[in-house]
């Protein structure tokens, strides 16, 4: 077919891939530029990155952002496994209203989901007086978190093949023993894959960390934000980087969870 | 009018109303040979009965193949068994205890399905283990176990190669393991060597029977492919519609099929009209549209006075007059089948018979269009139900 | 059947937090929006209707009478227009970058897939980051276009109609590209083949034959960048800086800054309110074409 598309199409889609990348590179490139300006080169250095790993404030909200992703992370992976085990074998109705459900954080915009959230926590800080501090945090970032986690999950689900939970059942296999020494095995590369999805999904989320966190609570999106006052030095691109390697480093894994699942099962023709 | 019902043949017969086998196959014998008793089993799905007032009794260490073509029932009725569907009435019990209530899981009945099943996530070995391990074996006796089964089944050099890398027939090897190695009182196996081409699929059979005499394992089989259900089974039961037609020995419902569905599904057959004069001890006296007359003695099925059908194979139609049935036919096709020939012919009213018989000059000679005599001998003429749905 | 059945329970936990978190605040939502605000944030028990009433008017501080002021409308306008205008330059490039890479050998293609996802799994604050310091005073451009002489002074591109959109574009790409490529990939070859075997030039081949015939996957790509752009929060915070401001950062300014929830709140309702305006068309559409 491709000789038939104008050729044009070619250079549009290089120059988006181009469009994509460069202001990522850019910001890379320069937060090892021994100058402090961000449109001339002056040497390589990485001493930005030095000042950004010795800056007190970087180095809480690191702790902070790790902390409640860690967290929102096993919650929403624990959760999303349960939500797709227990849904398999619902009717399409109840499965579409849970999805529905679940899946509101993907529709609603994310400064109104924020916002809602905030006034619910503050609802309870002033009805029951119950304050979790970073819990809070960690509990919404749950919240939205869990259907980036359930989609691997369920797609993970949907290549095990009915037949098997049958035959398992067939062989004496209580409820119980199928979800243990079946399924979970089987939705294991799928449940690593959602895990990682939901920690750099809270890593690095800006609206809900920005309108929730209270003093002490700052995330790192929200710490970058506040640099953003007063004049710029590269230490923010160094800081950037390092908040994108670290989200480069968890898709990966995400991936690489998914094909070596592939590779083990392997195809199963009859 | 008393009939034995397990062999198949008339004792007395002196009412000449139609009898016909009841849709069944049960035997009025002690337990012994009622080891797995299905009594008046009725299902539907949706609202439409799939099973309708089934019965029939498999006998303990028997090859029972449940055979007919699709949607017949056969495959339910096996699910049925199994535990994967609870019968809307009826009842199924086990060497006297009756189980229809029972879950799946807790039925000492294992099932081969037709695509495997396998556990993509556990080794050869860790498949054939799995019901062990869910019934708490303990760990060495569950080893035992698996070498032994591995060793039935031939793949014990694969214990530790994984699912995705074994080819279709040692997978159905592993399935068949998997299924055995529980001890189950009865085997299921539905419809298990339809994906394998011809010459494994051969090879699969004859390993299966080898396990299944060597075991004395129960074996409820099902099938579409008559020439499997033939070659593997002490006993068959021909289905339709989610009932039983007739239920014997292949032999036996080869021989003697009751109607004409069954003759017709278990291979060849020819079907002539005729018209039953009379009924005696001698047998049955039949008129022909030609004018001839025959005695038939009538197997399974008893007709009553007026049209009867009349079954009889392509392989025992002789050529020339003389041997039994005299016919005159019009040759329509021939047809060269290898080591034998098959002649399609019309007979005076248009019936269509076919000749089947190994390559002989004088079958050589004739050419379509021809008229040639044929004759039918007496004992091959069989009087079947006719049942034209 | 026997089987999991009453793994059901398992479920409910999700549910739970689902609903905790996700449901019952939507409703508290409207209820603040109904609600007086409080003196230092929050609000104040008892029903009113002034925070609507000041989505569309606002007292004149002589007289006290309630005036139209479209204050609000322009700013929910602006939100309109930039997320049709972001949508339809996703289109512009998207369609072109998918149709490429749906014409790649599959091998090639994941690795595409693979670099037009990987942006989307990054932090959007570090990416409308770097774009600030692209396009900024002190940024690239400007600092090369100084350097270089071709200016006397930065060009203002920051804190603009044109960096918000820009930077709703670079956002929302992805998103048009893989619902577009995915229905390119399920694309019968052959229909192509049959435009160009009667005479269709490239670009008549491009946009009467395969754009027709992708609708669904130009649908999807058009209502993944348009309902989440119209209400973008980080970007036109970062790059509109407060002078060309969308709904998001509106919103988000009265439960920070302004300390008025109840108005916040009732500018987020009226949000919602437009995104599912926007989605019923589609919705409805769906439903006859069934």
């Amino acid at each position: 077919m491709q000789r038939h598309l104008p050729r044009a199409f070619g250079l549009v889609a290089g120059a988006s891939l181009l469009f994509l990348y460069a202001p990522i590179l850019v910001l890379g490139v320069f937060s090892f530029n021994s100058g402090r300006l961000f449109h001339r080169w002056e040497g390589g250095s990485l001493h930005w990155y030095a000042k950004a790993l010795a800056n007190e404030g970087f180095r809480g909200a690191a702790v902070n952002s790790l902390a409640v992703a860690l967290g929102a992370t096993l919650l929403a992976t624990f959760l999303a496994t349960g939500a797709v085990i227990g849904l398999h074998r619902a009717g399409a109705r109840q499965q579409g209203i849970a999805l529905a459900l679940i899946g509101l954080p993907l529709v609603v915009p994310e400064v109104v989901m924020a916002v809602a959230t905030l006034i619910f926590f503050s609802l309870l800080r002033g009805a029951t007086g119950l304050d979790f501090g970073l819990g809070n945090l960690i509990l919404a970032h749950a919240a939205f978190c869990l259907p980036f986690a359930m989609m691997p999950i369920r797609a993970a689900l949907r290549g095990v093949e009915p037949a098997i939970l049958t035959v398992a059942a067939d062989l004496y296999a209580s409820e119980g023993a199928i979800v243990r020494h079946i399924l979970l095995p089987l939705l294991a590369p799928g449940i690593g894959s959602g895990a990682a999805l939901a920690f750099i999904t809270s890593f690095d989320d800006f609206a809900m960390s920005q309108l929730l966190a209270g003093p002490g609570q700052t995330t790192l999106p929200v710490f970058i934000w506040a640099q953003l006052r007063r004049p710029l030095t590269p230490e923010v691109n160094a800081m950037s980087a390092i908040m994108l390697a670290v989200s480069a480093a968890f898709i990966c894994l995400a991936l690489a969870m998914v094909a070596r699942a592939r590779f083990t099962n392997g195809p199963c023709d009859p | 009018m008393s009939w034995n019902r397990t062999s198949g043949s008339a004792v007395t017969m002196a009412e000449p109303e139609e009898m016909s086998l009841p849709s069944g196959c049960q035997t009025a014998e002690p337990s012994k040979a009622r080891y797995l008793a299905i009594e008046n089993l009725s299902y539907a799905i949706n609202r439409r009965p799939v099973i309708k007032g089934l019965s029939l009794d498999i006998r303990e260490g028997e090859f029972f193949t449940l055979l007919g073509p699709s949607g017949c029932g056969k495959t339910t009725l096996l699910r049925l068994i199994a535990g994967f569907e609870t019968p809307d009435s009826g009842s199924l019990s086990l060497d006297g205890t009756s189980f229809q209530r029972t879950p799946a899981a807790r039925r000492p009945v294992n099932t081969v399905f037709q695509n495997y099943a396998l556990f993509p996530h556990l080794d050869v070995a860790g498949n054939v283990a799995f019901g062990l391990r869910m019934l708490n074996w303990p760990r060495d006796r569950i080893a035992g176990r698996v070498e032994e089964m591995l060793k039935l089944v031939r793949l014990s050099d694969l214990r530790h190669r994984h699912i995705g890398e074994l080819s279709g027939g040692q997978q159905q090897r592993v399935a068949l393991a998997r299924a055995l190695a529980p001890v189950p009182k009865v085997l299921l196996l539905d419809e298990p060597f339809s994906a394998l081409d011809l010459k494994l699929r051969q090879e699969m059979q004859a390993e299966l029977k080898r396990i299944q005499t060597a075991l004395r394992q129960t074996v409820v089989f099902v099938t579409h492919d008559q020439e499997e259900a033939l070659s593997l089974s002490d006993r068959i039961a021909i289905m339709r519609d989610g009932e039983i037609l007739q239920c014997d020995t292949p032999q036996a419902l080869y021989a003697r099929p009751a109607d004409r569905f069954v003759a017709g599904f278990l291979g060849d057959a020819n079907f002539i009209a005729g018209r039953l004069l009379s009924l005696d001890a001698s047998g049955a006296s039949v008129a022909f549209p030609e004018g001839q007359r025959a005695i038939i003695r009538p197997g399974a099925h008893i007709p009553a006075p007026g049209r009867v059908c009349i079954m009889f194979r392509p392989e025992d139609v002789l050529p020339g007059h003389g041997a039994g049935l005299d016919l005159t036919a019009n040759v329509a096709q021939k047809t060269f089948l290898g080591p034998d020939l098959c002649l399609h012919l019309d007979l005076q009213d248009g019936t269509r018979v076919k000749l089947r018989h190994r390559a002989r000059a004088e079958l050589d000679a004739v050419r379509p269009g021809q008229r040639i005599a044929i004759s039918v001998p007496l004992a091959h003429l069989h009087i079947v139900r006719d049942t034209d749905r | 059947m026997s089987g999991i059945g009453t793994g059901r329970l398992l479920a409910w936990p999700a549910f739970l937090i689902a609903g905790l978190l996700g449901g019952i605040p939507m409703a508290l939502v409207i209820a603040c929006s109904l609600m007086k605000p409080g003196a230092f944030g929050g609000v104040e028990w008892g029903l009113s209707f002034d925070a609507y009433r000041a989505l569309l008017f606002r007292r004149d501080i002589f007289s006290g009478e309630p005036v139209f002021s479209a204050d609000h409308l322009l700013i929910y306008g602006r939100s309109i227009l930039l997320a049709a205008g972001t949508t339809i330059l996703c289109l512009a490039i998207g369609f072109p970058t998918a149709a490429h890479m749906a014409t790649r050998p599959p091998r090639a293609r994941k690795w595409w897939v693979l670099a037009i996802t990987l942006p989307f799994w990054t932090s959007l604050l570090v990416r409308t980051l770097a774009l600030m310091l692209i396009i900024g005073d002190q940024g690239l451009i400007n600092g090369l276009l100084l350097r270089t002489g071709l200016i006397q002074a930065p060009v203002a591109m920051l804190h603009t109609n044109f960096a918000v959109l820009l930077g709703l574009v670079y956002s929302f790409l992805p998103f048009m590209v893989l619902p577009v490529f995915a229905a390119l990939e399920r694309l019968d070859p052959r229909l192509v083949e049959a435009g160009a075997d009667l005479y269709a030039g490239r670009w008549r081949i491009a946009f009467l034959v395969i754009l027709p015939n992708i609708r669904p996957g130009l649908v999807a790509g058009c209502l993944l960048v348009f309902l989440p752009a119209l209400g973008s929060y980080v970007v036109p915070l970062m790059l509109g800086g407060g002078r060309a401001m969308m709904a998001g950062d509106l919103i988000a300014l009265q439960f920070g800054g302004a300390r008025n929830w109840p108005l916040g709140a009732a500018e987020a309702v009226a949000l919602v309110t437009l995104v599912l305006a926007a989605l019923l068309p589609c919705w409805l559409m769906r439903g006859r074409a069934g």
